[in-house]
């Protein structure tokens, strides 16, 4: 049988405080109050990863290992965004882009730049194009072939070197190489670095400089 | 005259005295189920002590429901091998639960939880009877799930499956006992353990529509006086919150009200289309020319198939309520990604009513199921307990 039903006040009123705050929350949900970088990762997904916190002290000329128990481990202090967490074959580049940032006294003079790297692609795979950023200029490209490794070894003109925040931020892109999957994010090549060291080009043996036009 | 009333008044002494059997069963259940998969982890692993077989028990989200009962929520994200996770995704209904137990009875967050857990899963257990129409032979079935079926480890360990279930069932008890604001309570309190209890305000609606219809009134009468229905709009107000005042934590403890959902990227999760994840996931593994295994991206889109369609059976048999619910409990999640989504369709009572009800209809299979059920129970608790992501 249909039961007549009447309305209550105190609903109403419960209702009503209960819009009130849900206005509040709306309010919240609408202004965050978050950090550039938590806003880019997270909120509009326009960065492919999330800094560290990391001091970034890095003695100039001092080897990097990244490879969990070698000597020069301890120096992994550099590791900012986009790579894994150093293990027993080096740290894992993820996204669009790994980025390391090193903190030291920047020399009047060129600097240089050498690292051991590899991919996970192979011979029958298409080239795999890396571009190696720093301080925002792009310094040179390097084509991997196959799965073997590269050691990079690139000069820093001290003009370029003097432009960062006092050091160094070296950024290697990495290029998309599949669609997205169930996690909605692009399957990018994957860059292995096993160590790596930046130290004044004058105490190195000589090695090719970049051409100008390579200075984009 | 005198006499009948005399004998109805000590048939119901007698009756207060008896304990029926849709409580005790889910309790003797869970005791042997518990009992079952120590004894299997004891006879595996030789080790014998109990913490050791909790701690065992306790994978993935377990421990982060443990440590935020131990510690609260953590501050900028850094977990995982990406440095972008953190435990904001996980709501805190069931670890402030398991917080007061501890601080209560001074039980560790991991003995203390596990006990929770089995009891609140008891209790729904209990509650859920009611919604099987006296079919005990399902219910059996439910219950038998419940406590020693291929599920169980979600039933005994520190996950929210057990609460969000029990408040499931006692929402729509209350749903079908037309308390409408109480199961709004309820509503709430389901927002606050996992997002999906969101969803219970339309079930709200749909129900209300119908006992509407199966009181003898109109579609036509029933939006015409919806404005009316006080308790019904305070119901469907109450539901979302739980997680409003999860949202005000977060904003207060973070800076972002949304800060559940955008860490869910550290997992792989953002919102698309439900049905290109679904096929995505029943295709790659055919794509990439793998026939011979069951791939667990495989696994959840089964799992997914499976809750859908029981759906469709609910909403088949007039049940619209439980069919809305269940059908975005599995779409929601499922448009995110498919990870985990054999526990997200397990965790929804509704779905695990209808199969039991289904598979109850038929005594052969009932008693083909018992046994299936067990042996998947004891076979897979090494499969739990070294972190299957089939089981995830």
């Amino acid at each position: 049988m249909l039961v007549r039903y009447r309305p209550r006040a105190w609903h109403l009123v419960i209702v009503a405080l209960i819009a009130a705050f849900d206005l509040v929350v709306l309010y919240m949900v609408l202004n965050p109050r978050v950090a550039d970088d938590y806003r880019a990762y997270y909120i509009d997904r326009s960065a492919s990863c999330f800094p560290r916190i990391a001091s970034g002290y890095y003695p100039l000329g001092a080897p990097v290992s990244f490879v969990t128990g070698r000597n020069g481990y301890q120096r992994d202090t550099i590791r900012w965004c986009g790579f894994m967490a150093a293990k027993t074959d080096g740290i894992k580049s993820f996204g669009d882009y790994g980025i390391l940032k090193l903190k030291f006294p920047v020399p009047d003079n060129d600097l240089l730049l050498t690292f051991s790297s590899w991919v996970n692609s192979s011979a029958d795979k298409p080239p795999r194009d890396v571009q190696v950023v720093v301080n925002g200029e792009r310094l040179e490209t390097i084509t991997y072939t196959t799965a073997r490794r590269v050691n990079g070894r690139f000069v820093i003109p001290a003009w370029l070197a003097k432009r960062g925040d006092g050091g160094l931020e070296i950024k290697f892109e990495v290029p998309r190489i599949g669609p997205p999957g169930t996690n909605s994010e692009p399957v990018t090549l994957q860059l292995r670095l096993e160590a790596l060291r930046v130290s004044v080009l004058a105490e190195n043996k000589a090695v090719e400089r970049p051409s100008p036009a390579k200075l984009r | 005259m005198e006499e009948t009333i005399a004998e109805t008044r000590a048939a119901a002494k007698r009756w207060t005295w008896r304990i029926p059997s849709y409580v005790l069963l889910p309790f003797y259940l869970m005791l042997i189920g518990v009992a079952l998969r120590y004894a299997v982890y004891a006879r595996t692993t030789n080790h014998w002590g109990v913490v050791d077989y909790l701690r065992a028990l306790c994978v993935y989200d377990c421990n982060a429901y443990e440590r935020l009962a131990l510690n609260g929520y953590e501050g900028r994200p850094s977990g995982f091998d990406k440095g972008d996770a953190n435990n904001w995704a996980f709501f805190p209904l069931y670890s402030i639960l398991v917080w007061a137990i501890n601080r209560i009875t001074g039980l560790s967050m991991l003995i203390g939880g596990s006990i929770l857990t089995s009891l609140l899963t008891v209790w729904a257990a209990i509650l859920a009877w009611p919604l099987f129409d006296g079919k005990f032979r399902a219910y059996f079935l439910f219950c038998f799930f419940l406590f020693l079926g291929p599920a169980s480890y979600y039933f005994s360990t520190l996950y929210t499956e057990a609460l969000f279930i029990l408040l499931t069932v006692a929402g729509f008890v209350l749903l079908r006992q037309r308390d409408y604001v109480t199961a709004g309570v309820t509503g709430a309190l389901m927002s606050a353990t996992r997002s999906t209890g969101l969803l219970f305000a339309a079930a709200i609606l749909i129900a209300a529509f119908q006992n509407h219809l199966k009181d003898g009134g109109s579609i036509r009468q029933f939006f015409r006086e919806l404005w009316k229905r006080t308790d019904l709009l305070l119901a469907v107000a109450l539901v979302p919150v739980g997680i409003c005042c999860f949202a005000v934590y977060l904003y207060v403890h973070s800076g972002d009200a949304l800060a559940f959902v955008h860490i869910q990227r550290a997992w792989g999760r953002a919102f698309a289309d439900p049905f290109h994840n679904l096929w995505l996931a029943l295709t790659m593994q055919f794509n990439a020319h793998n026939y011979s295994t069951i791939s667990t991206d495989l696994a959840f889109a089964l799992a997914s198939i499976a809750g859908l369609a029981l759906s469709a059976v609910m909403a088949w048999k007039g049940k619209w309520d439980w069919a809305i619910f269940s059908l975005f409990g599995v779409l929601l999640p499922l448009s995110t990604n498919t990870y985990s989504m054999i526990r997200f369709v397990v965790g929804l009572a509704p779905v695990l009513i209808m199969a039991s009800l289904l598979v109850g209809r038929w005594r052969w299979l009932f008693y083909l199921m018992l046994p299936a059920l067990l042996i998947l129970d004891v076979l897979l608790l090494p499969v739990w307990t070294s972190r299957s992501y089939y089981l995830m």
